[in-house]
């Protein structure tokens, strides 16, 4: 059965690189404009303040961040809003029920394959970072931070599947969840330290959000892959974003289950 | 092989007074009412028939498919197909059907049609061997072979249909489902879908139920027919029985020359023998059938006719009559 995965994870790559047009802007137009955009307000705020860090961070390591949160963030992000609610609203889940087939596991696969794409983005980027603008002490590569790196995004990308797919499966309950994703997708952003890093937060604020999931999704993969990050406090880290991501796994098959009963197949 | 007992489905519909107050009001205050689109709905079907399922929008036809594969949970009712219950999900039972909607695709939008059969390939267990000789076989007689490496969305909708057969049909299902298969098809397509159809059905001899609006469709492919409107059967039999039980008239059709002719053909025909109209040059004559004989010799001692013909009453009249008529099963 495992082979099925497999095969939707290649044919969602396939589907990836048909449009080659699409596959170009898509991997340097959205980096090239968060790369100028971080730049030229980093700048200028670095300008006003007439300081050379804040909190820890320099110019350039403040654009390095801007550069990998909004990578690091869309790798997550997988397919996006709408995997599974799109067709539950217009009655295309009908086809993922007659097949014999765990539907979580066939969507997950296709989502997987989107994480895998923007990844290998990630590391050509990265490539490239260090090719003009390289500073060992932004970025260094290191066998442990590159495997700590696909470690924490693996967890990272599979609790933000699992947290999205409640939303998403509430689309058997409620006609519009679109909204219910923007709002999800933008607190676990600025939550998560994709719209400003986490050390900007007050101390109380970072101690609350370590016990939620959100500074697992952005924060704990870019900390792992700058090496920044303790062996110790990487560990804790991954338990507390696992317990994380089997509550959500609970839920989402929960609404999953009970949602079916709800289904009306619209549209067929 | 497919038993349906008391089946009820229940649908909890949200409805909204008209214009901006009402949806405002709506967003406080929801109202709901409950269609019934299927009530007490019973139905056997034995192993390797073919049974067209007929009844206008709304009728519940397709609500029917989407319980029988298991797609939608009924409100009540036992259904037992393959001795499955379809709505249990089991593996086993969804591996042995099919349903194919003419209005909605499986196959991936954005890759040719291999590649979607390929995933099937896999979700079916389908060895190696059999796979490529079932698609050689289903391409060659579908004509579609040249299609198969070329985009889906690059494909005409007849070709899309053909291939989405394909699919739909690669496992080798022991029941069918074909919910509209010649839906927004021209008359070319339309006759070729039907001609596989008949073939698949002669080689492979599965069970299938089929909805359609076009007559044609069911004439040509199903022996035994059910008629529902508002969720109840009000036909369960065969089509070549309608006739004898519903048609209790037959339509003479004269081909008259001349005016002065026709005039004394309507003038002079009885009324008892039947009703008697001029369309251009032809003359109808609708009597009831024991009155054929009847009414034939008394047209051809009347007048001169070039031609004659009498016919039964067309298949979709006759349903149409059952629909508004209400309960007619026997």
């Amino acid at each position: 059965m495992t082979k099925v995965y497999r095969q939707v994870f290649f044919m969602e790559l396939r589907k990836l690189i048909t449009y080659r047009s699409d596959f170009w802007v898509n991997f340097m137009g959205q980096t090239f404009f968060s790369l100028v955009i971080a730049y030229y307000l980093w700048e200028s705020i670095f300008e006003q303040t007439g300081s050379d860090s804040m909190q820890g961070y320099t110019l350039q390591g403040m654009v390095f961040y801007y550069l990998m949160a909004p990578l690091i963030f869309r790798i997550q992000q997988g397919q996006g809003i709408g995997f599974a609610s799109r067709e539950i609203y217009d009655g295309q889940l009908s086809k993922y029920l007659l097949y014999p087939v765990d539907f979580y596991c066939y969507k997950f696969a296709g989502y997987f394959a989107y994480s895998f794409f923007y990844i290998i983005q990630l590391f050509l980027i990265l490539f490239l970072y260090n090719c003009f603008f390289y500073d060992p002490s932004i970025y260094q590569f290191s066998l442990w931070g590159t495997i700590a790196f696909l470690i924490a995004m693996i967890e990272a990308s599979l609790m933000f599947y699992f947290l999205f797919s409640i939303t998403e499966f509430l689309a058997f309950w409620f006609d519009n969840i679109w909204s219910l994703g923007v709002i999800l997708r933008f607190g676990t952003s600025f939550l998560g330290g994709g719209l400003i890093p986490l050390k900007f937060f007050p101390e109380w604020a970072n101690q609350l959000l370590s016990y939620t999931p959100f500074p697992y999704m952005i924060n704990f993969p870019l900390n792992s892959l700058t090496a920044s990050i303790e062996s110790q406090e990487f560990l804790r880290s991954f338990f507390i974003s696992g317990a994380w991501t089997i509550g959500f796994f609970f839920v989402a098959r929960q609404l999953w289950k009970k949602g079916q009963y709800k289904y009306t197949g619209v549209g067929i | 092989m497919i038993k349906v007992e008391n089946l009820t489905k229940e649908f909890k519909v949200h409805t909204k007074k008209p214009g901006f107050k009402g949806s405002v009001s709506s967003l406080f205050n929801r109202e709901y009412t409950t269609k019934e689109a299927l009530k007490n709905f019973n139905i056997e079907i034995e192993s390797g028939e073919i049974i067209g399922l007929i009844g206008s929008n709304g009728a519940g036809k397709t609500t029917l498919t989407k319980i029988l594969s298991g797609i939608i949970h009924p409100t009540k009712g036992n259904v037992s197909v393959l001795g499955f219950n379809p709505w249990k999900k089991d593996n086993e039972y969804r591996k042995q059907m099919a349903l194919i909607m003419g209005q909605k695709a499986q196959l991936w939008w954005d890759l040719p049609a291999l590649d979607g059969f390929l995933l099937l390939k896999e979700i079916y267990q389908i060895p190696t061997k059999d796979f490529y000789d079932r698609i050689e076989f289903l391409a060659n007689y579908l004509n579609v072979k040249e299609q198969l490496n070329i985009q889906i969305r690059r494909l005409s909708l007849g070709e899309r249909m053909k291939v989405e057969l394909m699919a739909a049909l690669i496992h080798q299902p022991k029941v069918i489902f074909l919910d509209e298969p010649t839906i927004g098809l021209d008359l070319t397509a339309q006759k070729a879908v039907r001609k596989f159809i008949k073939e698949y059905r002669k080689e492979y001899k599965p069970t299938m139920i089929l909805t359609s609006h076009y007559m044609d469709d069911i004439e040509e492919l199903c022996p035994r027919i059910a008629i529902m409107k508002q969720g109840q059967m009000v036909y369960d039999g065969q089509i070549s029985q309608l006739h004898d039980k519903y048609a209790s008239n037959k339509v003479i059709e004269l081909n008259i020359e001349g005016e002065d002719q026709q005039s004394i053909l309507l003038n002079s025909f009885p009324e008892e023998l039947g009703k008697i109209q001029k369309d251009g040059k032809l003359i109808q004559i609708v009597t009831p059938r024991d009155l054929v004989m009847e009414s034939s010799k008394f047209a051809l001692n009347c007048v001169q006719i070039s031609d004659f013909s009498i016919k039964e009453q067309e298949i979709a009249n006759i349903i149409e009559k059952i629909q508004n008529s209400g309960k007619l099963s026997d």
